[in-house]
C-alpha cells in the first residue's frame, strides 16, 4: 500500500500531532512530492481550523455564581471518613448511656460519679478524634 | 489549534486524593474542567444558564462518587460521560419522545449573546447540522478538547480505527461545507 492510500490513516494523526517523528517526516516528505495529497491535507487542516474557530467564537465563561457553587460544593459534602467517625462516636455514646443507666440502676448513687467521669473521658476522646481527623484532612 | 496540556498531577491522582478527603484536589479538578464542560454542554443546549446547572449537577455526581472512585478509566472520559448523559436526558425531557437527539437545534435561541456572537453561534450550529452527532463529537473531542484517539474510542465505545474513520469523514464533510459556502455566497447575493 503506497502513501497516498494510507492518507486516511495518517492524515488524522498528522493533524492531531500524534505521528511519531519518523512517520511524520515520511508523511511530510510525501506531501512535498504529491500535489493531490498536499492539497487534501491543506483542505483538511483548514476545515479543522475553521471548526475550531467556529467553536472558539461561541465560547462562554462560567459565572461567579457557578464558581462559588462549585467551590463550596466539596466543603458542604460529608466525607466518608467523617461519616464513619460520626457513626463510631454515636455507637460509643449509645453504649456509654446504656452502661451508665445499667450501673446507676445496679449500684445507685456511687455509679453517678463513675458515669460523669466516663462521659467526660468520652467527650475528650471525641474532641481528640475530631482534631486528628481535621488535621489529616488538611494534609494532602 | 490543539488545547492539549501537560499537568503535573494526573486527574486520576487528584480524584483519588479527593476521595480521601483532600478538598484542594477537587478544586484543582474544577479549575481544569469547569469552563471546558460548560462550553461542551452549552454547544448542545444553547443556554448558558442551563449549561451551568448541568455543570453543577455533573460535579455533584463526581463529589457523591468520590469515595467509590477507582482509577480504572480516565477521569475526563468518566466526567464527560456523566455530562453527555445529563445533556441527553435534558434534551429528551425538553422534546417530544418521537424526536431524535440532534446536536443542536437551529430554532434554539442562545441566551445572553451579543449580535456578533449570535452570528457565530448560528455559524457553528449550521456546521453542526452538517455532521452527525458522532462525527461532531469526534472532531470536538479531538480538536477542541485535545483527546487522543484511544480516549475518544473509550468514551464512545468503539475502536480507534472507527474514531479515525469518523474524524476523516467529519473533516471531509466540513471541507465540503467550506466549498459549498464559498459557492453559495454569490447565489444568495444574487437572490438579494
Amino acid at each position: 500500500m503506497n502513501d497516498c492510500q494510507n492518507l486516511q490513516e495518517l492524515i488524522d494523526d498528522y493533524l492531531s500531532d500524534q505521528l511519531p517523528d519518523f512517520a511524520k517526516h515520511r508523511f511530510e516528505n510525501h506531501i512535498r512530492r504529491c500535489v493531490n495529497c498536499a492539497r487534501l491535507v491543506n483542505e483538511y487542516q483548514q476545515a479543522a481550523e475553521m471548526f475550531c474557530e467556529a467553536v472558539a467564537a461561541t465560547r462562554v465563561e462560567s459565572s461567579l455564581q457557578l464558581k462559588y457553587k462549585l467551590e463550596t460544593m466539596a466543603t458542604k459534602q460529608v466525607k466518608p471518613e467523617q461519616r464513619r467517625l460520626q457513626t463510631t462516636i454515636l455507637i460509643i455514646g449509645l453504649i456509654a448511656i446504656l452502661i451508665s443507666v445499667t450501673s446507676i440502676s445496679i449500684f445507685g448513687v456511687v455509679a453517678i460519679k463513675f458515669s460523669i467521669i466516663f462521659f467526660a473521658s468520652l467527650l475528650l476522646l471525641s474532641l481528640s478524634a475530631r482534631f486528628v481527623f481535621q488535621k489529616a484532612r488538611k494534609s494532602p | 489549534m490543539l488545547l492539549r496540556k501537560e499537568n503535573a498531577i494526573s486527574d486520576e491522582t487528584l480524584m483519588l486524593r479527593f476521595g480521601r478527603g483532600d478538598e484542594s484536589a477537587f478544586q484543582e479538578l474544577v479549575g481544569r474542567y469547569r469552563d471546558r464542560l460548560l462550553n461542551f454542554i452549552y454547544r448542545r443546549l444553547s443556554s448558558v444558564e442551563l449549561a451551568e446547572d448541568l455543570v453543577q449537577e455533573t460535579f455533584l455526581r463526581v463529589v457523591n462518587a468520590a469515595s467509590r472512585y477507582q482509577a480504572t478509566a480516565k477521569f475526563n472520559t468518566w466526567l464527560y460521560t456523566i455530562a453527555l448523559n445529563l445533556v441527553r436526558n435534558e434534551v429528551a425531557r425538553r422534546r417530544p419522545p418521537s424526536c431524535s437527539l440532534e446536536m443542536a437545534n437551529g430554532e434554539a435561541v442562545p441566551v445572553g449573546l451579543s449580535i456578533e456572537n449570535l452570528i457565530d453561534f448560528h455559524r457553528l450550529q449550521s456546521l453542526m447540522q452538517e455532521l452527525t452527532e458522532d462525527h461532531f463529537l469526534v472532531v470536538e473531542l479531538s480538536f477542541i478538547e485535545g483527546w487522543t484517539n484511544q480516549q475518544i474510542a473509550d468514551f464512545m465505545g468503539c475502536s480507534v480505527g472507527t474514531v479515525k474513520s469518523r474524524k476523516f469523514h467529519a473533516l471531509k464533510e466540513l471541507r465540503k461545507r467550506m466549498g459549498v459556502q464559498s459557492e453559495r455566497l454569490p447565489e444568495s447575493s444574487r437572490a438579494n
